[in-house]
């Protein structure tokens, strides 16, 4: 096929975004293995040092100041974020899912109002949403911790689910839903044996998104985490404030690879559904 | 399951089904009302293959979702045997559906499809596993267990919903449009062969369609339905020998339609003279002089041969003849000004004289070949 003027102008332009978009993780891939302690910009030699340092192994490294302060607050910061987007997302999904159906199968009174509410919190600024749900934790009296955290995230994470299954529910026709119950199939039984492994990938699809963004989200949980309570986004805010160190790069590369390991797992599931 | 209703016997043998008034109305988005449904009365016999015959938008739809307990009433009820089923959810309903879409299970394998109103019912897995095998070969696709809807043809498709839906013994089965998608030779093909199945499996069969000819061919009965209402229902002889209105005739095959008025009665038959002055004889002892009749001649019945006898004749001239493969349709303009489709049966090597266009002809018919419906007052 010959190349156009306009094909190579569009492969510029692709290159082009890809490397804005890719670089800077690059460089952060490139910074996590550079063994130059005083300026991490300029490189030195190759090092496995910060990804040792994070997990408390022993290293070449002299100051001190460099290290993590503690491999168990990094540990205990992981366990909390893990947790929180555990329960988060198993909430968020089974609310989410629930609306869906409910607006998806079934007519009532001000039906569009309600389809916009729902939508509003992934619009609305998280800062709004972080001082709103702190201003009625404190309200009702509940002293901040992991279970604020993670009903602050069950909030604006059902409307992610929500949106998701909504898209795959509109997808199907209601007629295999009539052909069950034509086949004497109980509203109940239609549910358990069409709808919901219809709806699966939906689901699943909401779910894993839901608990990526738990797992990352910053502002939010800013304001309603507990002493006790840092998750991992919260942690690395911590360290950051302190100056930047090189064991951030290690960590930024590992929550990365956490995160791949996470979507690539969805599609695995995904493709081999179908 | 569906005990509940199944077990209810039934007083009188040969109508399973009654429909009475049934009306329903739907608000359309334009502000207006349709009335898909304008008081349809109907009784479906036990074992019959009764077809729902008519045009598009008609309601045919409509009252099969409403028999099936998809659709709700306005007005009017459906009994079976005797018990009204308004209120009756469509799962408890002994009736199985093969919809139009086919609307088959995507993430089930044919044999799980087939099975699906077993599993869902309680039948012994043994039992369950035999039916399904009966049925998948009842319909030609033993061997194709394991596929998945998508893996299959539009044919085997419609198939598998059939034998989905036959699998359950269903007091009745309602049937909606279940040849449309599929082409002509296989369409042909499967009249024939849902007759014979229905001969077979011994289950009331409730046909939608809009292919007259596919109506002619399977049924036992023919409802013919228009704007919401049924305007004839019959045997398929009757219905085209003897269509009760306007509607019915030109709607079924071909014909010949003419507006008159009886101009004499003698005893069983009757004269007419056409609007043009055409003047016809017929038998139609039920008209009195003066009445305006419609009168219907299917092209077959006039004859273009020179030969055929002492009949009735009708002179006029040819326009056009369109060759159809086994016959010609010829069109003749009378000396009064009607227009007129004659058939002639196409006989290879035969000698046809005279049926150029402009050729003057003599249209012979037999009175009993010629249909009088109620016509409109002048
Ligand atoms: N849910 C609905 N809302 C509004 N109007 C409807 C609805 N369902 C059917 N109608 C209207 O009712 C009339 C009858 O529809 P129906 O589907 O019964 O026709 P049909 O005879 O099955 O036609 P076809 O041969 O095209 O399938 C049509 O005018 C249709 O537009
Ligand atoms: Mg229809």
């Amino acid at each position: 096929m010959k190349r156009t003027t306009a094909d190579r102008v569009l492969s510029a332009w692709g290159a082009g975004f890809l490397l804005i978009l890719y670089l800077p993780v690059a460089l952060i891939f490139v910074y996590s293995f550079n063994s130059n302690v005083v300026n991490m910009m300029a490189w030195e030699g190759f090092t496995l040092d910060w990804y040792r340092s994070i997990f408390g192994l022993p290293t070449q490294l002299a100051k001190s100041e460099n290290y993590v302060e503690s491999t168990a607050t990094l540990v205990a910061a992981v366990r909390n974020s893990v947790v929180v987007a555990l329960f988060a997302t198993v909430v968020s999904t089974a609310i989410g899912t629930a609306t869906a159906l409910a607006l998806g199968r079934h007519r009532f009174a001000l039906k569009p109002l309600y389809q916009a509410l729902l939508v509003l919190p992934m619009i609305m600024p998280d800062i709004v949403l972080g001082i709103a749900l702190l201003i009625f934790f404190v309200g009702v009296g509940v002293e901040p911790g992991l279970s604020t955290i993670v009903a602050g995230h069950c909030v604006f994470l059902s409307s992610y689910v929500f949106v998701v299954v909504s898209a795959r529910l509109a997808g199907m026709t209601a007629d295999l839903e009539e052909a069950s119950a034509d086949l004497g199939a109980s509203p109940w039984v239609t549910f358990k044996r069409v709808t919901l492994p219809q709806l699966l990938p939906g689901i699943a699809g909401g779910a894993l998104l839901a608990f990526i963004i738990s797992m990352d989200d910053l502002v939010i949980t800013y304001f309603i985490a507990g002493v006790d309570s840092t998750t991992l986004p919260l942690f690395i805010y911590g360290v950051l404030r302190r100056g930047i160190k090189p064991e951030i790069n290690a960590i930024a590369m590992l929550l990365l690879a956490f995160s791949f390991v996470v979507a690539a797992t969805g599609l695995w599931l995904r493709s081999r559904r179908q | 399951m569906k005990s509940t209703v199944a077990s209810i016997g039934h007083a009188r043998l040969d109508a399973l089904l009654h429909i009475h008034g049934a009306h329903r109305r739907f608000a359309t988005p334009e502000g207006g009302i349709v009335s898909a449904l304008g008081g349809v009365d109907l009784e479906v016999r036990t074992n019959e293959f009764l077809t729902l015959l008519g045009p598009s938008g008609c309601g045919k739809t409509t009252l099969l979702r409403a028999i099936a307990g998809f659709e709700e009433l306005d007005d009017g009820e459906i009994l079976l045997g005797e018990q009204p089923l308004s209120g009756v959810p469509a799962y408890r309903r002994p009736f199985n559906t093969v919809f139009q879409s086919y609307a088959l299970f995507p993430h089930l394998s044919v044999a799980d499809n087939v099975g699906y109103g077993l599993d869902v019912g309680g039948t012994p897995r043994a039992e369950r596993n035999a039916r399904v095998a009966e049925a998948l070969a009842l319909v030609g696709l033993a061997g194709l267990e394991r596929r998945k809807p998508k893996q299959l043809s539009g044919g085997q498709q419609q198939r598998v919903a059939l034998a989905r839906a036959l699998v359950n013994r269903p007091r009745l089965l309602l049937l909606d449009e279940p040849l449309s998608a599929l082409d002509r030779h296989l369409r042909q093909a499967m009249q024939v062969e849902l007759k014979a199945l229905q001969h077979r499996v011994g289950i009331t069969f409730l046909v939608v369609t809009h292919d007259q000819e596919e109506a002619l061919v399977m049924s036992d009965r023919i409802a013919v339905m228009q704007s919401g209402r049924l305007q004839q229902v019959g045997p398929p002889g009757e219905i085209y020998d003897r269509p009760a209105n306007r509607f019915v005739a030109a709607f079924i095959g071909n014909s010949n339609l003419l507006v008159g008025t009886v101009t004499a009665h003698r005893g069983d038959s009757v004269d007419i003279e056409t609007v043009s002055g055409l003047r016809m004889h017929a038998p139609g002892g039920r008209f009195a002089k003066g009445d305006r009749v419609e009168v219907m001649v299917r092209p077959e019945q006039l004859s273009l041969d020179p030969a055929a006898g002492d009949g009735p004749t009708i002179d006029g001239v040819v326009e056009t003849v369109v060759f159809v493969g086994a016959d010609r349709h010829v069109q003749i303009r009378t000396r009064t000004g009607d227009a007129l489709t004659a058939l002639q049966r196409h006989v290879a090597g035969a000698r046809e004289p005279g049926l150029e266009p402009g050729a003057a002809v003599r249209v012979s018919y037999r009175p009993e070949g010629i249909h009088l419906m109620q016509g409109e007052p002048a």
